[in-house]
């Protein structure tokens, strides 16, 4: 690996790249830890273990803060935190408004707190997803859309950056990380639109008195516009540290730089447009528009399945050149002592089960098999907590020690604590598939179904309780490293932030795959034809409105 | 030919008749619950009501002297009314002056007490109860099986917890499920053996009928005296 001297005066994006990307991730990860124990308190009042532990109202305000929390909160701010890091190291530029940054930085930071105080008094137990007429206080509306407005700002620096880099640098492929990046923040503008319309033409309205009534139809119509995009929005910087990071860490290249822009290109065009399989079972759409989103959900596999093999092909070659021979000799090759070649594998291992579930998840009729059941929280846990989440960690192994100048506090505890993620990620997520198979119902504190069923279900339970155990471990060990690694040795030089290269690395790539306003475009094509009259009918259709309900 | 329209007239005078009758059964079994729908005009109507004014009404038609002064009852034979929601007040005393609870002992004597009663005068003084604080706790030994009914039901009988409906606290809920903590027990026991009995059939979907219907009534005497142990400090909303 080579080094930087770091005495010597580092350019000025790199400070700010430092600043912007420690503050923002660590106040995702601060969420993060604020979290975890919330998990684990609502495994033990579900398991039927710890009676003394059971409380309706103590349950539903630790779920929505869990959700809040590791949906919006971690996510968002590490993907800032990530992104500002990645951007201006792969530009070698500075942010174009400091003040701009640091000021959406902290309208996020302000609006979390903000909503984090109803969360935490339990006048917000509306789950992650707020459906209406179930209402909260309405400091909650307003703290979670100043974080969606002070992501924004983040999004408008990715754009600006990349749109500045091709003018000074014209006709030359925008760098892969930073073309992955800046399509995420694409992708979380036409995607926090949705969630953004609902609060702003639906909810707020009623909170401040304008109107007695809300159609939940329509609440949910624009809430499925985000709903599913989010979670691209999510896996995003996991694929790009997969492709642009793991190549490098684990001794290899890149299968292919071009492979890689399509995925991402896939990932954004068909991610929002698709939304449909959350309103599958809902009285409000058509069937036929459920029809069109379910075709649109399954072509994600396409980039889903590019990414697979460009990860493994990655890992074989970096295996190859290791010394690795015959079929599958050059797995016994991998630096599997790299917390990021690691991380990328049991993500990919984690992808392929999670990918599974969610074939079915996407099936307009298997869907109703599943509906609302505890199958719905193994799928989601394992693409997000999974596939998502430990991508972040082997981010922050990768990122601490450039980013403090010191050393990781301990690399054998972080390939423990890898692993211990994976396979209690593993251990919770499986059970609660075949719970969902069972029948047993998600989003629910207490199961009061009989003794026949509880005695079907409760040795799942037992088994939950122990993988949820093992990840809140993991956790705790995530940020004690972190956190140690702040005091650990100081390093004589600074690891340079280099970026994975493809084996025949482009110097210039075709300009579908080197720019954004193609794509932009059709995604607004996209939507017209997949949103538009759905929405649009509920101008005529005269549904009845119904009456808010909650604090 | 006369014979002819003699039958042809006593044909149709049998006939409208039956039609009478029919449409008088129709009118009786097809009768609502309750006449009270929760449109949001109505909603608005009741959270609009006036407290203050309530308190007076209180005094004057003189509620006070057996629900007491804030609505809290001295005398067990009435039940509470203070902290009740406000659309819990609201509904029950409607449904009284509509005699939708005719069937019940007390039914027909609280209808002749809130005939005269407007509306406006129902939603203010459900208002001004909605205001005050439940009564307080009473001293007894909770009962572990009116416990688990309550936070659990009974699967095999297809009873849901008490709490879903009537919250964790037994305070009641919104728009118009009665709050239970500290309430006398002999009302209590003796609205769910009414329930059970069919006599009280002011509940929509008949949801407490059929759940008293499974009861028995060891376990309503149980869960009475549950009830009227909770203690909620807080007022309602």
């Amino acid at each position: 690996m080579s080094m930087t001297d770091t005495g010597a005066q580092s350019p000025t994006y790199e400070k700010q790249a430092k600043r912007l990307g420690l503050s923002n991730m660590w106040v995702g990860f601060a969420a993060f830890a604020a979290a975890i124990p919330m998990g684990l308190y609502q495994v033990a009042e579900r398991s039927n273990l710890f009676p003394a532990a059971e409380s309706r109202e103590i349950y539903y305000a630790s779920v929505t803060t869990h959700g809040v929390l590791m949906a919006y909160v971690l996510t968002t701010f590490f993907i800032m935190g990530f992104g500002y890091y990645v951007a201006l190291h792969s530009l070698k530029q500075n942010v174009w408004s400091p003040l701009f940054s640091w000021v959406g930085f902290s309208i996020a930071l302000a609006g979390t707190l903000i909503a984090a105080v109803p969360l935490l008094l339990g006048e917000a137990s509306v789950m992650y997803t707020f459906y209406p007429p179930e209402m909260a206080v309405t400091p909650f509306y307003i703290g979670a859309a100043m974080l969606f407005v002070g992501s924004w700002f983040w999004c408008v620096d990715m754009i600006v950056a990349m749109i500045q880099w091709r003018r000074t640098n014209p006709g030359m492929a925008v760098p892969l990380v930073m073309f992955g990046t800046t399509i995420n923040a694409l992708l979380w503008l036409w995607t926090s639109m949705g969630a953004t319309l609902e609060v702003l033409i639906q909810i707020l309205p009623l909170k401040f008195g304008w109107v007695d009534t809300i159609d939940p139809g329509l609440a949910r119509t624009f809430f499925s516009w985000t709903l599913h995009a989010i979670v691209y929005f999510w896996l995003f910087p996991a694929y790009i540290a997969m492709y642009s990071l793991m190549p490098r860490e684990s001794g290899g290249k890149l299968f292919s730089d071009e492979l890689a822009r399509v995925a991402f290109v896939m990932l954004f065009i068909f991610s929002v447009p698709i939304g449909f399989h959350h309103l599958y079972m809902d009285p409000q759409q058509a069937a036929g528009w459920k029809l069109l989103h379910m075709f649109g959900t399954f072509m994600v596999a396409v980039p889903t399945f590019i990414t697979g093999f460009t990860v493994l092909a990655t890992l074989e070659v970096s295996g190859r050149l290791r010394g690795g021979a015959g079929l599958f000799g050059w797995l016994a090759k991998i630096r599997w002592n790299n917390p990021m070649t690691l991380a990328a594998m049991l993500s990919m291992l984690m992808l392929t089960a999670g990918g599974f579930g969610g074939v079915i998840n996407a099936s307009y009729q298997m869907n109703a098999l599943i509906h609302n059941t505890q199958w719905v929280t193994g799928h989601f846990h394992l693409i997000f907590g999974g596939t998502s989440v430990i991508m972040y960690f082997a981010v922050a192994y990768w990122a601490w020690p450039r980013i403090t100048g010191r050393k990781l506090a301990s690399t054998r505890m972080a390939l423990w604590q890898l692993w211990l993620w994976f396979w209690g990620m593993l251990i919770t997520t499986m059970p609660w598939h075949v719970l969902g198979l069972l029948g047993q119902p998600r989003r629910v504190d207490t199961l009061p179904y009989g003794e026949a069923l509880n005695a079907i279900w409760n040795p799942h339970e037992v088994v939950m309780f122990a993988g949820s155990v093992m990840l809140t471990i993991s956790a705790f060990m995530f940020i004690i490293i972190l956190v140690r690694s702040h005091f650990s040795e100081r390093l004589a030089q600074t690891p340079e932030v280099v970026f994975g290269t493809a084996i025949h690395q482009p110097l210039r790539v075709p300009h579908l795959l080197n720019s954004l306003a193609f794509w932009n475009w059709a995604m607004l094509v996209y939507m017209l034809a997949s949103y538009g009259y759905p929405l649009l009918q509920f101008m005529f259709i005269n549904a009845p409105q119904a009456i808010p309900y909650g604090v | 030919m006369r014979n002819y329209r003699h039958v042809t007239l006593r044909i149709l005078a049998l006939s409208g008749l039956v039609a009478a009758g029919a449409s008088a059964m129709a009118q009786e079994s097809y009768s609502p619950s309750s006449n009270v729908a929760w449109t949001i005009e109505t909603l608005n109507f009741v959270r609009n009501g006036d407290p203050e004014r309530g308190g007076l009404l209180n005094t004057k038609l003189e509620c006070a002297s057996c629900h007491g002064d804030t609505g809290v009852s001295s005398n067990d034979t009435w039940p509470s009314v203070a902290g009740q929601p406000v659309g819990y007040t609201y509904k029950v005393l409607r449904d009284y002056r509509e005699h939708k609870l005719s069937g019940t002992a007390r039914g027909e004597l609280m209808a002749y007490i809130v005939e005269e009663m407007s509306d406006q005068d129902i939603a203010d003084i459900a208002s001004f109860y909605a205001q005050n604080a439940l009564p307080p706790a009473r001293a007894s030994s909770v009962q572990e099986a009116a416990q688990t009914l309550d936070l659990l039901g009974d699967p095999d009988r297809l009873i849901p917890p008490c709490s879903v409906c009537h919250g964790n606290k037994g305070q009641g809920d919104f728009p118009d499920l009665p709050a239970l903590a500290g309430q006398s027990p002999e009302f209590l026991e003796r609205s769910m053996m009414d329930f059970k009995a069919g006599y009280r059939v002011n509940d929509v979907y008949s949801r407490m009928r059929l759940i008293a219907g499974t009861l028995t009534e060891e376990e309503i005497k149980g869960l009475a005296a549950y009830f009227a142990a909770k203690g909620v400090a807080v007022a309602q909303e």
